[in-house]
């Protein structure tokens, strides 16, 4: 299956792959008389096409977000998007000449590294577990199955009109509510544990009366458990689906931010 | 007693409503049984879930082993006085109580915009599950971004005065007491540094302004900045540049910048001509001779030195037969590269004595010039003669008065011109047979009337002007190869007789250790090991500054 990894058979991987392997040779081949730096004119270049790519490389996000491109191109860009991010990471300490110490010059880097490195992550997660969600839902999106949910939690309550305090207990050992936190969601724990022996032994306790109903809320708790599960499956995988871009996006506007920075001070104490 | 209860809504609407219930009884029951008195919904309500009652004119809350518990200012209880102000609490619902004498009012928030069952929390989930809703917006998250990044790179900075986050690099050990001080080498000002914030430390020396005075038209070739040359903020090896391409750009073909140069092109270490010597003539003019230019390659200086012989083993020494080593007379001079000068007194005088008189055992003339050694020869032996005998004067007989004189023959008297005649006889010998001619040029000067009366010597000796430096424009050190015997470099010495031998390595044994890239085994090579580009001067002290200005990088 074609990815945007490997979109139109790796054409940007190869093109990025060509570009490294000659700005490489350029740097090596360069010896400029105080050591290569960023101060060289192969320095200069560099730079000028590191900022060059990350200017392209943001104005993909603004571009994603218009409904005008066709997802063609839009693949072809987001592959292009991801090879050139990738691609920075090497360019950047060639345009340094590997020179990195504790200031806003390597802290620019640094953001550079977390951005590449979560977009990585995000893109990788895409292609791995987009195939896993489609197959998960098998039918059951995430909102219908809340739908589901809701609907058994109505009939639970229903059942509970008027019922002994030993029916509620009954339905509260039985019964969960999901818990969405970023932590449940991301681990994929939004149903809580559940203990089996004391529910039954909270149903054989039930007064005769109230049994009947007992074995009815227990086999819709038993089905709304079932839902859940299905829920927290699909809800890890959206969570980790798109997680990776609050750490992508706002660490990209920081690298803006930085190499901004970057490029007044160096020009300022030349 | 009396409890009323207050129920205020918030609706969803917006509007806000009050519904108010009037209990007249001692105990108000309270659960989601039908037999209740306050009922509440709820799964955890139990069907009698709590009871107020009045006792001794209190109201007092107690928990009938209820689901969800009572709970008062959030602790769990069992029976509780209530009070002014407290907050009861019934599984989800809650209530703030007020007892005004025999009357409890509780007063219940209920907000409808707020989700209260569980269907309710359910159906609003299926919004809170979306990340969107747990994190915080991308908006904020993007703006506290940029904010943050820059108060960090830029505002903080300049406010703290604090710039170092800034460098590029760490200083060079050399320059690392100015790393606080950006303005001691930047004007911040978008330009490069000026070759003057250089120069108020560093005093420019001449090897690139004499080639711009050769030749203009490369001016633009060689009239660089300091820093084009010497990078900072890039580590310590950046300072002074070792690329040998800084010296082949010009040196590669000299004469195409330099139209009148004698000196041959040097590309590289390995392509790099032999050794050339500076050698003096006889007439003081120095020429640069090519150690392979064997016909040319003779040291002129005057004097006669036979290594050979002094290399022999046992061979005869003040006292008891020595083997002399190089290092007897070829010593480290104290800067550690160069050797010191070859001196008669320290080297060679301890063997060749220059005595001149076996009844004068132990005396030497000084290794002076030739008139202070005839007056050091008459001096001596004026004073041996007085020694031996009543001094004479060359006009006659010196009487004590009063006393008889004693016959002439009796005396033994010494004239002047005896005194002169032993002084000059031992002259001649040592000019001209045991001592100087041994090593010296030698020359007898025309007979002149006044010479006795002026002591002055009859010989005098060419000036031997032995080269300090053989090759004045490269670098060696004779301290960093210790470790190498002498003969392995200057391997003819033992064979040489003649002074007329340059016994220089030649680059052939150089080589054996030193090359130009990082070859495997060898010594890596570049120009400056050898040459500088510009020697360093020492600074006029008018610009010298203490330790405390530089710190400051004040001027």
């Amino acid at each position: 299956m074609e990815t945007f990894f490997s979109h139109r058979r790796y054409r940007w991987f190869w093109i990025n792959l060509i570009a490294i392997v000659i700005l490489t040779a350029v740097y090596f081949i360069d010896q400029p008389i105080g050591g290569r730096s960023g101060s060289t004119w192969v320095g200069y270049i560099y730079g000028f096409i590191a900022t060059a790519a990350i200017l392209y490389l943001m104005w993909f996000g603004v571009r994603k977000r218009s409904y005008t491109t066709s997802s063609n191109t839009l693949k072809g860009c987001l592959s292009a998007h991801v090879w050139l991010g990738v691609s920075m990471a090497i360019v950047v300490p060639l345009h340094a000449g590997f020179a990195f110490d504790w200031n806003i010059h390597s802290l620019a880097y640094l953001l550079m590294l977390i951005v590449v490195i979560s977009g990585i992550y995000g893109a990788v997660n895409y292609v791995r577990l987009a195939p896993l969600i489609a197959a998960h839902r098998g039918g059951g999106h995430s909102s219908e199955l809340l739908d589901g949910i809701q609907r058994l939690s109505r009939d639970i309550s229903s059942h509970c009109k008027g019922k002994s305090d030993d029916f509620l207990k009954l339905v509260r050992a039985a019964d969960f509510e999901i818990q969405p936190t970023l932590w449940t969601c991301c681990r994929g724990r939004l149903v809580p544990k559940f203990d089996s022996s004391s529910t039954s032994e909270l149903l054989a306790k039930l007064d005769s009366s109230e049994q009947g109903d007992g074995l009815k809320v227990v086999s819709l708790t038993a089905r709304k458990r079932e839902l859940g599960l299905r829920l927290q499956q699909d809800v890890r995988l959206l969570t980790i689906l798109k997680l990776w871009l609050w750490v992508h996006l706002p660490f990209s506007l920081a690298l803006v931010v930085c190499v901004a920075a970057h490029i007044v001070i160096v020009f300022m104490y030349r | 007693m009396t409890v009323r209860l207050l129920r205020h809504t918030r609706t969803q609407n917006g509007s806000s409503e009050l519904v108010g219930q009037i209990f007249e009884k001692d105990v108000v029951l309270i659960g989601r049984g039908a037999d209740c008195d306050l009922i509440l919904d709820g799964r955890d309500v139990s069907l009698r879930h709590a009871q107020i009652s009045w006792r001794d004119h209190t109201f007092v809350i107690e928990d009938l082993n209820s689901l969800g518990g009572v709970m008062v200012d959030g602790k769990l209880i069992k029976r509780h006085v209530i009070a002014t102000g407290d907050l009861l609490r019934l599984a989800n619902h809650e209530f703030t109580a007020a007892i005004n004498g025999d009357l409890l009012e509780l007063t219940a928030q209920i907000d409808e915009t707020q989700p209260v069952s569980s269907e309710e929390r359910i159906a609003n989930q299926v919004v809170s599950l979306d990340l969107r809703r747990m994190l915080p917006s991308m908006r904020t998250l993007g703006w506290s971004a940029i904010i943050l990044t820059a108060l960090a790179v830029a505002v903080v900075p300049l406010l703290a005065g604090r710039k170092d986050p800034w460098s590029s690099g760490p200083l060079t050990s050399q320059h690392k007491m100015l790393e606080k001080q950006c303005a001691a080498c930047h004007d911040g000002n978008f330009t490069k540094i000026s070759d003057s914030k250089c120069q108020s430390c560093h005093e420019l020396s001449q090897h690139a302004e004499d080639f711009v005075k050769a030749a203009p038209a490369h001016r633009d070739v060689i009239n660089q900045s300091c820093v084009s040359c010497h990078a900072e903020h890039n580590g310590d090896s950046a300072l002074i540049s070792r690329q040998p391409k800084l010296c082949s750009t010009c040196h590669a073909d000299l004469k195409a910048v330099h139209v009148d140069t004698k000196m041959q092109n040097v590309v590289s270490w390995s392509q790099h001509p032999e050794f050339s010597v500076s050698l003096t003539n006889a007439a003081g003019e120095t020429a640069r001779v090519s150690l392979e230019d064997k016909e040319r390659l003779v040291d002129t200086t005057p004097l006669k030195l036979n290594h050979q012989i002094h290399l022999k083993k046992n061979i005869r020494g003040k006292d008891s037969p020595v083997t002399l080593q190089c290092r007897d007379c070829h010593l480290l001079a104290s800067d550690g590269r160069t050797l010191e000068a070859v001196s008669m007194v320290k080297n060679c005088q301890s063997c060749h004595a220059l005595e001149f008189d076996s009844r004068l055992a132990g005396v030497e003339v000084p290794h002076a010039k030739p008139d202070q050694v005839y007056q050091f020869l008459y001096a001596q032996y004026a004073q041996l003669m007085l020694a031996d005998g009543p001094s004479v004067d060359t006009d006659g007989v010196r009487q004590k008065p009063g006393s008889q004189p004693r016959p002439v023959s009796d005396q033994r008297v010494y004239t002047r011109a005896e005194v002169q005649k032993a002084a000059r006889s031992a002259e001649a010998e040592l000019f001209t047979r045991t001592a100087c001619k041994l090593c010296h040029e030698i020359s007898e000067l025309p007979p002149s009337p006044d010479r006795d009366i002026m002591n002055s010597s009859r010989y005098a000796v060419v000036a031997p002007q032995v080269p300090e430096t053989w090759m004045p424009a490269a670098i060696f050190s004779h301290g960093a190869h210790e470790e190498v015997s002498c003969e392995s470099c200057h391997s003819n010495t033992r064979n040489s007789k003649s002074t007329t031998d340059v016994l220089l390595p030649s680059i052939k044994e150089c080589r054996l250790c030193h090359a130009e890239h990082s070859t495997l085994g060898k010594v890596t090579s570049d120009c400056v090991l050898c040459h500088s580009y510009h020697d360093s001067r020492a600074l006029p002290e008018s610009k010298k500054r203490t330790i405390e200005q530089i710190i400051e990088g004040a001027r």
